[in-house]
Order: structure tokens, then sequence, then C-alpha cells
């Protein structure tokens, strides 16, 4: 069910969201403007469950686990425990629906036969979830939500004109496309657009 | 709304309501807001993890759709209180009735015929409260 790792590009994976886009648009799901709706993208067009449940316990000293896949049965399961921290965090969770939108449209066979009871409890397998890791697959999941979330030619019309280096603007741009402020800075920084500067104390993680 | 009182779906009451909740082009939070309900109760129920809802919540979430709240208890698989009240009132002839319709699988013109019928009866005095015959 899950393909191979592999490379795939940015120019690949922004090649595969604009198809996402423009189905939506065809489709009357989306209007054209920030923001996408993720959640309806995901349900509607994709065929994915949203379900919120709280995830088995994990050891403290593991990372914090906010979404997964569970693509044998096409449902997106958002960790309920962690319900304070995506309420607390404006973008964090059509971020997360989105990146798990992208283990389905990245990592998963087509041709694989999908089943529609839920049996969540007795799999472990051919799950992939978003807790931090650093992986291809999560790494490509996360460039895939950027570009879903904050399409190039958007980011580019919505930002024409303002200084995206300071702060303010940034504000302005993430409250538009309903993600968080560091996701559009790091979106943004990558379409090769002025941001304001990091603390000196930050290392930068360049995906 | 595409259902038939009389064709009811073999999908679960969970799936069912996730259908009719997309093509009102709702996400969990919104449809959840508007029937008084938390989304992640909601997301539950929608993915079978929970029963269906009790038949006021079934009511609500039936009135914000627009849709006979008949269709989604019958789609849940639950009687209405008030039917049950009334079939504990009736006579053993409307078991008896019951029990055929179910045997003969009838079909909606039947229904409507039998409905024609019933509305052009005149109410029996003796039978208005429900008398059960020993």
């Amino acid at each position: 069910m899950l393909l191979p790792e592999q490379f795939i590009s940015r120019t690949e994976i922004d090649r595969r969201t604009s198809t996402v886009l423009a189905t939506a648009r065809r489709t009357g799901l989306w209007d054209g403007t920030p923001a996408i709706p993720v959640e309806l993208l995901a349900e509607s067009q994709l065929g994915l469950s949203v379900l919120w449940e709280t995830f088995a316990e994990r050891a403290a000293d593991e990372p914090t686990l906010l979404g997964a896949l569970f693509a044998k049965y096409r449902t997106i399961w958002l960790n309920e425990s962690e319900r304070p921290l995506f309420e607390a965090t404006p973008g964090l969770e059509p971020f997360t629906i989105a990146h798990e939108i992208g283990h389905f449209c990245l990592h998963i066979d087509p041709a694989y036969e999908l089943q529609s009871t839920l049996q969540i409890e007795a799999e472990a397998a051919d799950v992939l979830c978003r807790a931090g890791d650093t992986g291809w697959r999560e790494v490509q999941a996360e460039m895939f939500a950027a570009s879903l979330l904050m399409p190039e030619d958007l980011i580019r019309r919505h930002a024409a004109g303002c200084a995206t280096r300071e702060w303010p603007n940034v504000y302005r741009l993430k409250t538009e496309f309903g993600v968080s402020v560091t996701a559009m800075k790091n979106r943004l920084r990558g379409l090769g657009f002025e941001t304001p500067a990091d603390p000196d104390n930050v290392i930068r993680l360049r995906i | 709304m595409a259902e038939d009182k009389n064709e009811l779906s073999q999908e679960p009451y969970g799936t069912f309501l996730r259908r009719r909740r997309l093509e009102k082009k709702l996400t969990q939070r919104e449809f959840a807001e508007r029937v008084g309900v938390d989304f992640t109760y909601l997301s539950k129920v929608e993915n079978g993890r929970l029963a269906a809802p009790s038949e006021a919540t079934i009511g609500q979430i039936a009135k914000a759709l627009g849709d006979d709240p008949d269709i989604h208890l019958a789609q849940a698989r639950k009687v209405p209180l008030d039917l049950r009240a009334a079939v504990a009132e009736l006579p053993v002839e409307a078991a008896m009735l019951l029990r055929e319709i179910r045997a003969k699988r009838v079909t909606g013109e039947t229904y409507t015929a039998m409905l024609r019928t019933l509305r052009d009866a005149r109410p029996n005095p003796a039978t208005k409260r429900g008398r059960r015959r020993k």
C-alpha cells in the first residue's frame, strides 16, 4: 500500500497540489481565494474521513503526535488529546490535515483497494503520523501541506507590493491563508521573499 | 433530499450523516455548532466509533440539515418515542397489521393507499384512547 520512499521534487509537489486545487475549483468546492477549505477538500474531493480521537499514550520523551493517516480506511485521525494545542495555535489543524492529505496523495499506492470499515485498534502498519519526524515522507508531506494551503500564485498575488520582512504583513498574510505565522514565514522564505529576521540563537532547518 | 421514506439506504447512520453534511458543504465544526454538539463527538458518530445519537439529537441534526427527522430516525434504526407509545396503546390488530406490512414488504404505493383509507375513516370513539383487547 505504501509506495517506496523516493525523491519527489518541489516542482512535482506543486504540480500535484495544483491538480488538487484545480479540481476543487472546477467542482465549486473552492472559490479560488484564501483560505483553502482543506477539510472539505479532504472529505468531499478525496473521500477521506476526519476523526477526532485520543491516540494511545506515548512516552514522555516521544514527540507530540498531532495526526495520522490510516490510509487503508481513508481516515485522517486527529489526536483529541492535543485539542488544547490545536485550539491555541490557529492554523495548526488545517496544516495537519493538509499534511495527511500529502501522505495520501504522495505516498499511498492509488491502485490499492481501500476499505471503509474502521478497525483502527488492530492496525499498526501503513500508518503515517505527523509527529515531528524528519524522514523523507514527513518532509514531503510538510512541503505538500505548505504548497496546498499557500499556493505560489496566490501568495505572489497577495504579497505583491507589501514588505514581507515586516511582521505585521506576515501576520496579515497568515490570517488570510488560515495558517500559522511560522508556516507563512517559511513559505515566503521558500518562495524567495524577504522575511523578518530570526533571533540570533535560532538554527534554521532548510527543507 | 434524495431519500425516499420507504427506501432506506443500507449505509450506517454515521456514513449517511456525513454524506448529508457534505452535500450541504459544511465542515464538522460548522455543522456541530448548528446542532449544538461537540465536533469531536460528531466525528466519532460519523466514523462509527460511537452509536447513533439520541432521538432528541437526531431531531436537531435533521433540523440543521433541513431534513425530515423520521428519515434520520429510520436510518439510525430508531423508533420515535411517540410511535412506541402509540403502538403500546393500540389494539392487537394493529400489531398484526405491522407484522403483515413487514412480512409483505409493501411498496410506497400501498402505504399511500392505506393512509388514504385511514384518513377517510371516521374515528371510533371507543378506541380513541387506545383500547387494548384482553
